[in-house]
């Protein structure tokens, strides 16, 4: 009998992917609140089943589950922080409680290069001790530092799991909706005037094939993840062909946040630390412990963005 | 980040951008297309005044370049050349810097520790020119600087594409790793802000520099520099307006700021620096403050002997 894989929020862009890669040795099982999209010579065992509910316990009953890779992860900003936390701090309770009843072996969970925050004292490489520091200027994106807290801990708790947690930087693709790649889809890019950090991107199909490496090494612990490496924004968008908008710094602050109320905004104001900031990851540790090396280069994953 | 807006606010975003600015830039037209074209002139003449030997050092240091010609913090030799020619060209004929022992820097990697003085950094960019134009085989010589740089608009992104970088020992130590050269002024602003009654006297050292040397077995090598302090003599630290302006000190100068911007040009005193034997230090690098200052001493008082040499040798502060 093959082992079996469970895949959260199996419907996303990045789940998908993975589920594509997964090695023919492994079977899939996907939960997920969206239709699945049929993967073309693949079958996944798809339950419609929301993390946050006690019926996710039947797909850990019915099927024994050799894997957990957790990509239910909500973060679009437009969403109200009751929910978000109620999905990916609550709903990742239950998965990783679940996890550790039916002895499960592996778990992979992603979390986010953003909960160092983006700040004009980050050293130019963040290693995966640096403190956790977006609150202090984005306190809406607590839920993502208490998601990556929590796992750090259930992962000390249980250390018979080999727990691998990933902090991959910007993830852009041509099926990736998130803050960069919407706001680099713009035609018109407002910039904060004057300031110009370097962004590290990785594709959605290197993210996906990091994945897919964690899934064949066994270390455990905290991972930076990076792409093929950092470019300053203004050069990322000359690249992708928008026009830059420069604005200061404050007056850019106010008009993100007004637009963003008004419901036309492309992202909430306090993203704007990240395009004025530097928040550069070193992916170094990764790359040696998995063996990994991203396959595209930096222009083609920024030319992803405008495939949509 | 995070998922977003569907495409449908995208196009609100943008109709709402055309709508305010692209109507004035298409009545425009005609002035944007004039600037445009300015510039273009303006960047070609700019590449015909790039030094020429500028550009041959700089493609011969040892740089690792991405596929856009970044290096991994930031740097970017051909954005670099235009403000580095301007330096270079100040550096010959505006201060007339002499450069005696540089010959002295070892290869690999090497902390080079200076005297701070001139309220502006301009001794560190003219070390920097120094190692690249002077040394043989030319080095880039990356400075920590102050965070307050960061925090600023324009002049911090400016420093970071020339080489400059974030004072942060993380910075120091990957880079003593990587074995590149890296400049220090370990007095910190309280050397470069400090008054003319205090010229040519050394500040108080942090320590840092010196754990990091230990702890990455890199030798130092002492930098005495003089002419920075004539070259801006600050008679007064307004620290209220300081405060006010998120700075590390406001000075008060003869010039500045009774002259406004133009009161804050340098004056083009001559620079004379001084390079010093490489010290090679031991011992473990967490050990007290006590024992790391009686290190930090010698390195010093290496640097206070040159500036006692340096000075007896000037004949006068200008020439």
């Amino acid at each position: 009998m093959k082992k079996k894989v469970l895949i959260t929020g199996i419907s996303g862009g990045l789940a998908h992917q993975v589920a594509g890669l997964v090695p023919k040795s492994w079977d899939i099982v996907g939960i997920g609140l969206n239709t699945l999209r049929a993967l073309a010579n693949r079958h996944i065992h798809f339950h419609r089943v929301d993390i946050t509910k006690s019926k996710l316990e039947d797909v850990f009953r019915q099927h024994k589950i050799e894997c957990v890779i957790h990509l239910a992860v909500n973060d679009n900003p437009r969403t109200p922080i009751r929910k978000r936390h109620e999905i990916n701090v609550i709903g990742t309770m239950k998965l990783l409680d679940d996890c550790a009843r039916y002895g499960v072996k592996k778990v992979i969970l992603l979390s986010s290069a953003t909960v160092y925050g983006a700040d004009p004292n980050n050293p130019v490489y963040i290693r995966e001790d640096f403190p956790l520091k977006v609150t202090q200027r984005y306190s809406e994106l607590s839920d993502k530092v208490e998601f990556d807290s929590y796992c750090r801990s259930w992962m000390y708790k249980n250390a018979d799991v080999n727990t691998i947690l990933l902090r991959p930087c910007h993830i852009i693709g041509s099926q990736v909706k998130n803050n960069l790649t919407s706001y680099l889809r713009l035609k018109y890019i407002p910039i904060p005037l004057g300031y110009d950090p370097m962004i590290q991107i990785i594709h959605e199909t290197d993210m996906a094939r990091a994945i897919i490496a964690c899934l064949k090494h066994s270390h455990s612990g905290i991972y930076n993840v990076v792409g093929p490496g950092e470019l300053p924004l203004t050069e990322i968008i000359n690249i992708v062909g928008g026009v830059p908008v420069p604005i200061p710094y404050t007056v850019g602050y106010y008009f993100l946040k007004t637009s963003w109320l008004l419901g036309i905004g492309a992202l909430p104001a306090p993203q704007l630390e990240f395009l004025t900031y530097p928040c550069v990851i070193d992916g170094s540790r990764f790359r040696q412990d998995f063996n990994f090396e991203p396959q595209l280069s930096l222009s083609d994953t920024l030319l992803a963005t405008k495939l949509y | 980040m995070a998922v977003v807006s569907n495409n449908s606010t995208l196009r609100v975003w943008d109709k709402a951008v055309e709508f305010t600015i692209g109507s004035i830039a298409e009545q425009t037209v005609w002035g944007y297309k004039m600037i445009t074209t300015l510039l273009q002139l303006l960047g070609s003449q700019a590449e015909a005044a790039v030094d020429k030997e500028l550009k041959k050092r700089l493609h011969r240091l040892n740089l690792k370049l991405n596929e856009f010609n970044y290096d991994a913090w930031g740097f970017h030799p051909e954005i670099a050349q235009y403000g580095l020619t301007l330096y270079y060209w100040l550096y010959k004929y505006y201060w007339r810097t002499a450069v005696y022992g540089i010959e002295k820097v070892p290869q690999g990697r090497v902390l080079l520790i200076a005297n701070h003085s001139g309220q502006l950094p301009i001794d560190g960019s003219l070390i920097f020119i120094a190692m690249l134009m002077e040394a043989e085989p030319p080095r880039l010589a990356r400075a920590m600087i102050e965070r307050w740089f960061g925090r600023t608009p324009l002049i911090g992104t400016f420093a970071q594409r020339n080489g400059a970088l974030l004072g942060d020992p993380v910075n120091c130590e990957r880079l003593l790793e990587e074995d590149q050269c890296v400049l220090v002024f370990p007095e910190g602003a309280k050397g470069s802000g400090k008054l003319w009654y205090d010229r040519y006297q050394l500040m108080d050292f942090g320590l840092g520099f010196m754990r990091l040397a230990l702890k990455t077995h890199t030798p130092i090598v002492p930098i005495s520099v003089i002419g920075g302090e004539e070259q801006a003599p600050s008679l007064l630290d307004a620290k209220p307006i300081a405060r006010l302006l998120g700075m590390p000190y406001f000075p008060i100068t003869p010039t500045f700021p009774w002259l406004g911007l133009l009161g804050a040009i340098p004056y083009p005193t001559k620079y004379h620096i001084y390079f010093g034997d490489p010290l090679y230090f031991k011992g473990d690098y967490n050990d007290t403050n006590e024992e790391i200052q009686k290190k930090v001493d010698v390195v010093k008082a290496k640097i206070y002997k040159g500036l006692q040499y340096g000075l007896a040798q000037r004949k006068h502060i200008f020439w």
